[in-house]
């Protein structure tokens, strides 16, 4: 990670201005005869200053916490919150977490359920963009609208009715609660994505479909030779949004999956935080970090250009 | 069969949605093989080995004895925050144990089985303590579950800091007011909360309710036919002003006060806590759970300031609502093979001591007899004689629960006036000066509404 | 036909699991039902029991006072943050990464180190305070207190994805007004309040709008860490509407406050959805 990949700037527009200009002769608010007032050059050193330390104490700290908390005795949590490193490091917490807390299998489930909720998020996201903006069947403006409108409505509002759907499915009345597919389905249901991808799609050169049609692809191949190819830099922001997203899940998976033994981590961490010795909760909670942490320091030139993208939050 | 096709073809539309439908193993209730299935709570957990073990093997004996009968044993236990959706999901077995606190709203909703006549048919049923049948008894005198488990609450010490704090540990507080001149003086000797009282999920409005009872007072009553709280009429304001002096004037319960009952467990056995109000049974996760040292539990009959009472505390065995007739035979059939053999029995009752034992689970903790003193008498003989617990660390808990009588739960909406409670006790517990008496008449406005509604 | 089958999984999922459960809600909020008998119709029965009780304003209260104060503290912030970190211009990738640390963070796991950082006896916030001399706070002990300790928790645990955004729209502010400004003598403080707030003005009202629904649906801070306590100082309407499905098993009540939420909050989104579309086309 370096400082330069990470000034990556947030929106397609604007690399191209920066790429116009050399970034030092750029000007933001304050301008070049500014900077070299000294009071100006000093106060913003000074305030550059402040800001890195409080930036690092308040986003890097609590991280920094659970991995000294996560080795350190209980007693010396509790007796001693401010000391910087444990007197006698046990790095054996984290394996006990892993084996006495179960924190491996909690993770796995973790990983599967988001794993699904990727793939059918994608899935759905792909399939419908595709078909409302390059198939354009006469129904499909009613079909966008009905997907759209359900922005309207966060899902936590419908959380108690989605939870007796899952339990009795409309029509076939079979339940799916207590399995993956309860988590996995209702995250398909994602108006954004449909709206990000179909946007996208709507961009791409449509002349390029239509040739393809006179060579004789069919929908099938159009999409999957065609589309998909030229849509890796949205998949990839959707993908990733996905990912981060699934992995922050807590009401529904709580709700939808009550066996305590298919739950994923972050369920499972409360019940296990009433029970466990402190320090193995805490080495726990550094397990649940550490993948969405490395996801993020790996990708985040996408996670950070997706933000600004999507102007979605979280 | 109906229910296994549906099942199908739920998962046939989700095969429609995404391909690899490999979860879709449909649970189903009986088999071709013509054995009735049921499916058991109650399993311990792997943390919980031995007691895991136990409990398989008593499965295994009574799929031996009954051969038609077909058991799979779950792990899932009894959560407030997930009963409701399990209900709902048809994911509750066919035979689950819930807090004593349950079956009365249970009975009232329709949620659980009725069970009078399979109970009928079970060896003892003569003898059955009409106080241990009592809370999941309807108001039509019909039965609708089981005891699996009885305790009376008492109070819990911790035997450590009574000695650092000078006071002996073989004679606890016997009174409210003794209680609260030994926690003044384990918390300024020892810095640590001398007496600590949950307040959240419930769990506080339940033990306020016991002391309350101490206090001659109810939380609530009939009146003209339908029930109505009770807890404004002085004995509940009189265990709180006794609270609030503890608190703030006193200062021997700490700061920390959002906590349930099972936050509470652990710090007792962290040695965090001087005393606290629980059942004796809590000595079970004391050491199972939270590998407290049993050295330093010590457990007294609940004090009191004038009336000698307590409010029992444990778990019944019921019944799915949806279980058909042969499903409910042999869910009460189990029962009785797990849960009331043992306390009428010799035979089988020295067993599981001695099978206990050998794995370490407690026994020997008193416990509220299920049948009448001729049957449970030599049943306490017999543990005792395998009893792995300090037995001298309960005497002061036997010698006094003897003479109290034993409260049972409010039968109208419990969960509802504990709630209430909860918060009139956070009020007390956090805000130095709060008026219990208007604190208790908001907590009445409070539960007006759900009273009413859980009797429309 | 090849459209039907592309749109298939879209509408069986959005059917399903969107649409479906939003009637639903409103059926379920007309209903009695115990899950084991048939429901039965019951009117508006569920809204009169829904307005008898004096926990709903409780917590219409509560979750107004959460949206205030997530406003006050949460909203002036990122924005504040974005601007230096667009100006100090040095460390910029540095910074983007240290702010957006605590999203990265699973909410639970945020909220369960808060647990410890808001722990009245052994907590760091009260051994800080205490070190420094300002003494031991009750935090989430107190009402008074509960409430703003929850929004500094969701503060800390969201701020970073606004930073981002606005440092986005940042980049995007057209350069030639400063230099304008400039020549016109007016300060730093002046081209701040009069060219980039103007220019952001689009991205502050809709960052506005999603933060008062965002926020409205509060729920695992104040699920893991109060319970609803003290004196349901904290309790939240999707608590209230948690407590009503899932521990006292009331779903007509659950859903007709659902209902309720939802009248509310997709208000808010539509004047939200009409911001965006005036802003992608200006």
């Amino acid at each position: 990670m370096t400082a330069s990949a990470a000034t990556e700037p947030a929106s397609s527009a604007t690399r191209r201005q920066r790429r116009r200009r050399p970034q030092d002769a750029g000007r933001g608010l304050i301008s070049h005869a500014d900077r070299n007032r000294p009071r100006v050059r000093w106060t913003l050193r000074v305030v550059q200053a402040v800001f890195l330390v409080g930036a690092v104490i308040v986003g890097l700290g609590p991280l920094l916490w659970t991995a000294k908390g996560a080795i350190s005795p209980t007693q010396e949590m509790l007796q001693d919150p401010l000391r910087l490193w444990p007197s006698a490091p046990q790095w054996g917490t984290l394996a006990s977490a892993w084996a006495e807390l179960r924190v491996g299998h909690y993770l796995l489930n973790t990983v599967v359920l988001v794993a699904g909720s990727w793939l059918v998020q994608l899935t759905v996201a792909t399939t419908g963009a595709f078909a409302l903006s390059v198939l354009r069947p006469r129904y499909g403006r009613f079909v966008y609208a009905a997907v759209l409108a359900t922005l309207f409505i966060p899902g936590t509002v419908s959380l108690v009715a989605l939870y007796l759907t899952v339990l009795d499915l409309p029509v076939t009345g079979g339940s799916i609660a207590n399995t993956p597919w309860a988590v996995w389905l209702p995250a398909g249901a994602h108006a954004f994505n449909v709206l990000i991808m179909k946007q996208f799609f709507d961009a791409l050169p449509h002349e390029l479909f239509e040739a393809a049609q006179v060579d004789g692809a069919g929908p099938v191949r159009l999409f999957w030779r065609i589309v998909m190819p030229m849509s890796r830099p949205i998949l990839a922001v959707v993908s990733l949004l996905a990912i981060m997203s699934a992995w922050k899940e807590f009401l529904w998976p709580m709700i939808a999956i009550a066996d305590t033994e298919r739950q994923p981590l972050a369920v499972a961490l409360p019940r296990l935080a009433e029970v466990a010795e402190q320090n193995q909760v805490i080495a726990g909670m550094f397990i649940a970090t550490v993948p969405p942490l490395l996801l993020f320091l790996v990708f985040q030139r996408h996670i950070v250009r997706g933000i600004g993208f999507t102007g979605l939050k979280g | 069969m109906r229910g296994q096709r549906s099942n199908l073809l739920a998962c046939g539309v989700v095969a429609a949605l995404v391909l690899p439908a490999a979860a879709c193993a449909g649970q189903t209730t009986s088999d071709d093989d013509g054995k009735v299935k049921i499916t058991v709570a109650g399993l311990f957990p792997t943390t919980q080995e031995k007691n895991r073990q136990a409990f398989l093997n008593e499965v295994k004996a009574f799929e031996k004895a009954n051969p038609t009968v077909d058991i799979t044993p779950t792990e899932s236990k009894w959560e407030a925050k997930t009963f409701a959706a399990r209900l709902a999901g048809g994911q509750l077995e066919t035979v689950f144990l819930v807090p004593l606190t349950e079956p009365q709203g249970l009975i009232k909703r329709r949620q659980i089985a009725e069970i009078t006549e399979e109970m009928k048919r079970l060896p003892h049923v003569a003898d059955f303590d009409q106080r241990a049948l009592a809370p999941a008894t309807g108001q039509d005198g019909k039965v609708y579950g089981l005891p699996t488990s009885m305790f009376a609450l008492g109070l819990i010490y911790n035997r450590d800091l009574f000695t650092k704090a000078g006071l002996d540990p073989d004679s606890p507080p016997k009174t409210w007011e003794e209680v609260r001149t030994a926690a003044k003086a384990i918390s300024d000797r020892t810095g640590l909360p001398g007496f600590a009282q949950p307040t959240t999920n419930n769990t506080g409005g339940w033990t306020l309710s016991a002391i309350t009872y101490t206090y001659g007072g109810r939380i609530e009553k009939e009146q003209d036919g339908s029930f109505v709280p009770a807890f404004t009429e002085g004995p509940t304001q009189r265990a709180l002003e006794w609270l609030a002096a503890m608190r703030w004037q006193d200062k021997s319960m700490g700061t920390q006060h959002l906590r349930n009952a099972g936050d509470l467990q652990q710090d007792f056995a962290a040695g965090k806590i001087g005393m606290m109000v629980a059942t004796p049974s809590t000595y079970g996760d004391h050491v199972t759970k939270f590998n407290g040292d049993p050295k330093l539990f010590g457990v007294a009959a609940l004090p009191s300031a004038g009336t000698l009472a307590t409010l029992t505390g444990g778990s019944m065995a019921v019944v799915n609502p949806k279980a058909s007739a042969a499903q409910r035979e042999a869910a009460v059939k189990w029962i009785d093979h797990y849960y009331l053999r043992p306390r009428y029995d010799t035979t089988v009752a020295a067993q599981r001591a001695q099978a206990d034992a050998s794995d370490k689970v407690p026994v020997g903790m008193p416990r509220v007899p299920f049948y009448s003193a001729a049957v449970s008498g030599p049943i306490q003989e017999v543990e005792r004689k395998n009893a792995n617990v300090p037995l001298d660390n309960f005497k002061p808990y036997e010698q006094g629960v003897a003479a109290q009588q034993f409260m049972t739960e409010p039968p109208v909406a419990a969960q509802d006036l504990y709630a209430a409670l909860d918060t009139a006790l956070q009020a007390v517990l956090t805000r130095a000066g709060a008026d219990i008496a208007a604190e208790l008449r908001k907590a009445e406005e409070k539960v007006q509404p759900a009273l009413e509604r859980a009797q429309q | 036909m090849a459209a039907g089958l592309f749109l298939l999984p879209t509408l069986l999922v959005f059917g399903v699991f969107a649409w479906w459960p939003i009637a639903r809600s409103v059926q379920l909020s007309l209903q009695f039902t115990n899950l084991v008998d048939p429901a039965v119709w019951v009117g508006l029965d569920n809204y009169a029991n829904l307005f008898a009780d004096p926990l709903l304003w409780t917590t219409v209260r509560n979750t107004v006072w959460f949206v205030v104060l997530a406003l006050l503290f949460g909203y002036p912030l990122p924005l504040v943050m974005a601007v230096v970190i667009s100006e100090v211009r040095r460390l910029g990738g540095l910074f983007r990464v240290l702010v957006y640390l605590p999203v990265v963070i699973p909410p639970v796991v945020a909220v369960l180190m808060w647990k410890w950082f808001y722990d009245t006896e052994f907590g760091l916030f009260n051994q800080v305070l205490t070190a420094v001399g300002l003494g031991p706070m009750p935090w989430l002990q107190s009402t008074a207190t509960a409430m703003p300790s929850l929004v500094l928790e969701a503060t800390w645990a969201h701020a970073g994805s606004t930073v981002l955004i606005y440092l986005a729209a940042l980049s995007s502010v057209q350069t030639e007004l400063y230099e304008a400004a400039e020549i016109d003598g007016a300060s730093i403080w002046r081209r701040l309040w009069h060219v980039t707030l103007p220019q952001l003005r689009a991205v502050l009202l809709i960052m506005l709008l999603l933060q008062i629904i965002g926020t409205f649906q509060v729920f695992t801070e104040p699920f893991v860490l109060t319970d609803g306590g003290p004196e349901d100082s904290t309790l939240t309407i999707l608590l209230l509407i948690y407590r009503y499905a899932f521990i006292n098993g009331d779903f007509g009540m659950a859903t007709a406050l659902s209902v309720l939420l939802a009248a509310a909050l997709a208000l808010l989104s539509a004047v939200y959805l009409r911001l965006t579309r005036t802003w992608s086309t200006t």
